[in-house]
């Protein structure tokens, strides 16, 4: 195209070209067929699947009184918010790799980008949910699969009116406490029937989880969509800007070369890094948080759950999900995201040939997950009045470094460390079962297990912390020289984007010389 | 005729920052011209380049395009411009022709084909490779078809020579000449003198957020120019060497050629390089 718009009116011969809408409709093309690509390099389908699948076969073995309630938690707390974790996941790649930019060098609307990347999240939602609801009996699926359309949505924009100007997902995901406390607990007070106020629906998570399990009607609907819409104008209005994202990665370089021991200039760093978006505190007050929530709620949510389902929850089954399982995961993810996204960046190399190595790194970024473990742990079982709190949260301290070092090892990038994150929740959370079958001795190679049965034992046994201790310990090593081989391996830049295992395994004398 | 760009009194400072990124800069730039611009590090050469590509807010002065005044362009304006960026660019996860596909549909004025725009850049063997697969040069030649897919009217290099042996950059410069060629404007942001020396009808120095020079590289060349030459020559069996003022190196010259031990003899006009250290006061 070389005719050159006039001195006086260019938009005018622009607008000789092509029409408008003609150019809306081909960006729209073109940006729908790069996100179904970048939805299927990420692992974005393949989670969905392979989580829609599990959650499957959870639904056929929970009893059938329960199916369809349970499959309203289970799309509202998982499946539709897909969006939730994978789209800041994208975001962040785009920004960092500087294709954010590069997309406002060109024609195109973000208004287009973003309903391409919302729509495809809710059309990947609605088969998932309309499946669960078909393996749950739900006698309205679409209905289900209808309201998980909007949901996805609702999760998806909130995704991206939190990512702001935030390039990384560790900044990311310190936000999520904040909004997801005062979000969610009005929909899980409602949802569990623990209060009974037609207040909650003011949250529009309430709107949501009523509309997937097949209860509200036109006051949760019209509360989605005005949501909806809110969270439309601050995402458009509210636009990514390059030039402002990277003071904060100019600060980060600098701190790196700073003088002192390896230790203090990592801290500082990591320091910066998590409290320039506040992750730090917010991480750090999102558990407590939860432990008080469950401190104040105990009684009720207890009591409820008997009254409307029938079901004896022991707080030892519930303390132990809360703490014993979920925190040292919660912790230890976020120290492997935080190691995803130095791969990333490229400084897993640079660290690799600094003095201390990238020994250093691991040793001072796990012990100071597991020491954050151990605190947050210790405090809820004193808090919570349980006896033999010190071995307890040692072993559940020694859980922490297993998801980081998965996360750090098996993901080659940020998105398919959310994918990992996710994925690898299940197994981790699969030894509460012991409650009830308590010697399937296979879940023994879960770290989990051995803090819960800890807890769970009625007269303190050391057993369970060592037990505990050396199955992570187990794990921990494993995961750690697989990190470091896939460092070797991602020193050419080219298998970065090749599957490493294929690579790794083919390692052998013979074949090295050849290539 | 109107200039294609046209600055005029443009100041910014970042925020958070007490001394101004640019400060005061004006130039304009005729259609068909390719301009350089100069400078040290941090003198505000990439600052006005987002501020004329509509990267940044919240500056003063005027920048018009192509007779618009930049606030007044709507999307638009990215088919009138290309740029490429000084730090690699790309999806990751997608091939390079995969990657390319996807910004020239965004355009609605693509009528390069990619495999064309790669070929120009000496990426056509990559093209179903991820873009993270590829060197250093190579992205930055990855931008420069990017920037290339819609053929704009006027072009945005922001160093496009770093990283690149002597066979790409002889490559870009032959790029930047044939867009000459088209009547097309390039606007060259580099550190590569001999580039900016080769391919730039005017460049302008930019010291500290303002313009401290600006005309041809000839003139630039003539007026920080030292005009002399190098004389290398034997001496019992002894190497010495001489310098002579060009405009009258005559006799002297004509001695030591008769006398037959010369070794060699260089021209050592000013380059830009010392046109650059005259100008910015900077050692190289
Ligand atoms: N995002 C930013 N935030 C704050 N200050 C910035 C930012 N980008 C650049 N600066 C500052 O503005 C000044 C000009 O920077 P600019 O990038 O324009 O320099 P440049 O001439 O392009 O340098 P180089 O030749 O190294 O690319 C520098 O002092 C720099 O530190
Ligand atoms: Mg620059």
């Amino acid at each position: 195209m070389s005719a050159a718009p006039g001195g006086s009116d260019p938009l005018a011969t622009r607008a000789d070209v092509a029409s408008t809408t003609g150019r809306v409709e081909s960006s729209f093309a073109a940006m729908l067929r790069t996100e179904m690509r970048l939805f299927m390099r990420h692992g974005v389908v393949a989670t969905a699947f392979v989580s829609t699948v599990a959650w499957a076969g959870v639904l056929a073995v929970v009893p059938h009184g329960v199916r369809v309630e349970v499959m309203a938690w289970v799309l509202f707390m998982d499946v539709a918010a897909l969006g939730f974790f994978f789209i800041p996941a994208l975001e962040a790649m785009e920004r960092t790799s500087g294709v954010t930019a590069a997309l406002m060098m060109t024609p195109l609307r973000r208004s287009t980008a973003v309903v391409v990347r919302v729509g495809l999240v809710a059309g990947l939602v609605v088969p998932c949910a309309a499946a669960l609801a078909v393996v749950a009996g739900s006698t309205q699926v679409m209905n289900v699969a209808g309201a998980a359309a909007p949901l996805s949505v609702l999760f998806t924009l909130l995704g991206l009116a939190m990512m702001k100007n935030a390039t990384t997902l560790t900044a990311y995901f310190g936000r999520v406490p904040g909004v997801a406390v005062p979000l969610l607990v009005p929909a899980i007070a409602d949802g569990l029937r623990v209060l009974d106020s037609n207040w909650l629906v003011l949250s529009p998570a309430t709107a949501g989880l009523r509309l997937v399990g097949g209860a509200g009607g036109l006051v949760e609907v019209a509360v989605l969509v005005l949501s909806i819409a809110a969270l439309w104008v601050f995402v458009l209005r509210s636009g990514f800007d390059p030039v402002a994202a990277t003071i904060g990665k100019q600060m980060r370089r600098k701190l790196l070369s700073a003088h002192g021991p390896a230790w203090r200039a990592l801290m500082s760093a990591d320091a910066r890094t998590l409290a320039g978006d506040r992750i730090l505190t917010l991480v750090l007050a999102g558990i407590p948080t939860l432990v008080l929530a469950l401190w104040l709620g105990e009684g009720l949510l207890t009591s409820q759950l008997m009254d409307t389902y029938g079901v004896v929850l022991d707080r030892r089954l519930l303390w132990g999900f809360v703490l014993v399982a979920h925190t040292p995961i919660m912790v230890g993810s976020v120290c492997g995201l935080l190691l995803a996204e130095d791969r990333d960046a490229g400084l897993l190399p640079a660290f690799a040939v600094s003095n201390g190595g990238i020994r250093t790194l691991l040793v001072y970024r796990l012990s100071g997950a597991v020491v954050t473990t151990g605190l947050a742990v210790g405090l809820g079982l004193v808090l919570a009045r349980f006896e033999n709190w010190v071995g307890v949260a040692a072993t559940a301290a020694a859980i922490t470094p297993v998801p980081a070092m998965f996360i750090a090892a098996v993901a080659r990038d940020r998105g398919q460390a959310v994918a990992v994150m996710k994925l690898m929740a299940l197994p981790f959370y699969l030894p509460l079962i012991a409650w009830s079958v308590p010697h399937i001795w296979a879940l023994g190679a879960v770290p989990t297990w051995w803090a819960l049965r800890a807890l769970w034992e009625p007269v303190p046994n050391p057993w369970w912390t060592l037990g505990g201790w050396i199955v992570a310990a187990a794990w921990t090593f494993v995961f750690v020289r697989r990190f470091e081989r896939s460092l070797l391996v991602s020193g050419s830049s080219r298998s970065a984007t090749r599957p490493s295992r294929r690579s790794l395994r083919g390692r052998s004398p013979v074949r090295s010389g050849q290539s | 005729m109107t200039p294609v760009i046209e600055v005029q009194d443009l100041s910014y400072t970042y925020p958070g920052r007490s001394l101004p990124a640019v400060d005061g800069m004006t130039f304009a730039i005729e259609r068909g011209e390719v301009f350089g611009f100069l400078g040290p590090s941090g003198a505000g050469k990439t600052t006005t380049q987002r501020i004329i590509t509509g990267l940044l807010h919240g500056w003063t002065g005027s920048v018009a395009i192509l007779g618009t005044g930049i606030a007044d362009w709507g999307r638009d304006l990215y088919d009138a411009i290309g740029v490429s960026f000084e730090l690699p660019v790309g999806y990751p996860r997608l091939t390079v022709a995969e990657d390319l596909t996807t910004f020239s549909r965004l355009h609605r004025c693509a009528t390069v084909g990619v495999a064309e725009a790669l070929e120009e850049v000496g990426l056509g063997h990559v093209a179903g490779e991820p873009v993270a697969s590829l060197s250093k040069g190579m992205r930055i030649r990855l931008n420069l078809a990017r920037s290339m897919l819609h053929d704009p009217d006027i072009l945005f290099f922001d160093e496009p020579t770093s990283g690149l042996d002597p066979v790409n950059t002889k490559l870009v410069r032959e790029i930047i000449d044939r867009r000459r060629a088209l009547g097309r404007t390039v606007f060259l942001t580099t550190h590569d003198m001999a580039t900016a020396s080769a391919t730039c009808d005017r460049v302008a120095f930019v010291v500290d957020g303002t313009i401290a020079a600006q005309n041809t590289p000839r003139a630039l060349e003539l007026e920080h120019g030292r005009r002399f030459v190098r004389v290398e020559y034997r001496i019992d069996g002894e190497l010495a060497e001489a310098t002579l003022p060009l405009d009258d190196s005559g006799p002297e010259l004509q001695r030591l050629v008769s006398s037959g031990v010369i070794e060699t003899i260089h021209t050592a006009e000013a380059s830009l390089d010392e046109v650059f250290v005259d100008v910015t006061g900077r050692s190289l």
